[in-house]
């Protein structure tokens, strides 16, 4: 698989674990509940937007789109 | 038809299958309609629904049962149904504000990042909780003095505030000012220790 493709792949994965914690937090009525939508799952996604961004503004070298 | 809370899962799950398509298939992203796609999936509708679970989170801590699911506020809950007298049972049980946030609707601040405020006081709240030491009920007490303009929200301008002639004069400004607390003459706000005993019984 491409590094990008890759790239692209990690991102969705981290994501997809940021939105399944974020929907676990929705139901959870505890106010840790908050806690835990801010500190895990907006982390999890931040860090697959970023790279995802990252596999958009760093090509890796030597690979053309 | 389905409440707010009910889109915003329904979206964060139409994003997860779509993240875990292009997860497992990234080049579904190799062309251009396929990079739009994985603009929308992976950045828009992530930021878009994060912003509504946060916000359904705000919303969320705004109800009396949120603020009661913690065991320290027990007796603070049970000062809204108690038959003691105290601002907070008079409200409550005369539906001078809404029950289902009850709590809310005198201690936030109403001010443009009231909601904000309050929150981050509820995340105080927690900390204290698991990592300070919790306090026992009767010994919490507020962050600063209780501000007039919490109660002034409601009552300024009503009837029943306006026509009282002592509060009018030197004792409006001085209520405007935080001079003189609306607490001062109309305490209790609640009462832990009756409420504890209540609690037993």
């Amino acid at each position: 698989m491409r590094p990008r493709l890759n790239r692209l792949s990690l991102a969705g994965m981290l994501i997809a674990a940021g939105i399944l914690v974020e929907v676990v937090t929705l139901y959870w009525g505890h106010p840790m509940a908050f806690l835990v939508f801010m500190f895990v799952a907006s982390p999890l996604k931040l860090a697959g937007i970023m790279v995802y961004l990252s596999s958009l503004l760093l090509p890796p070298r030597g690979v053309s789109y | 038809m389905p409440g707010p809370g009910t889109l915003v899962v329904l979206l964060a799950v139409v994003t997860l299958i779509l993240v875990v398509a292009l997860a497992f298939r990234p080049d579904l992203a190799r062309n251009g309609g396929g990079r739009i796609f994985a603009f929308l999936v992976l950045l828009m509708l992530p930021v878009f629904g994060g912003f509504l679970a946060g916000w359904r989170h705000l919303d969320h801590s705004t109800s009396t049962s949120f603020c009661l699911s913690c065991h320290i506020m027990e007796p603070y809950g049970a000062s809204l149904e108690s038959e003691t007298p105290s601002l907070a049972a008079a409200h409550y049980q005369n539906n001078r504000v809404p029950r289902d946030e009850a709590c809310y609707s005198c201690h936030t601040d109403y001010t443009m990042y009231g909601d904000l405020a309050a929150k981050w006081r509820g995340l105080q709240h927690v900390w204290v909780y698991y990592v300070g030491g919790a306090p026992e009920p009767q010994d919490i007490q507020l962050y600063v003095p209780y501000r007039n303009r919490e109660c002034l929200h409601c009552h300024e301008g009503a009837r029943s505030f306006e026509e009282l002639p002592l509060h009018a004069g030197d004792i409006r400004e001085a209520l405007a000012t935080n001079e003189l607390s609306c607490l001062d003459c109309h305490a209790v706000a609640h009462d832990p220790e009756s409420l504890s005993a209540e609690l037993v019984r």
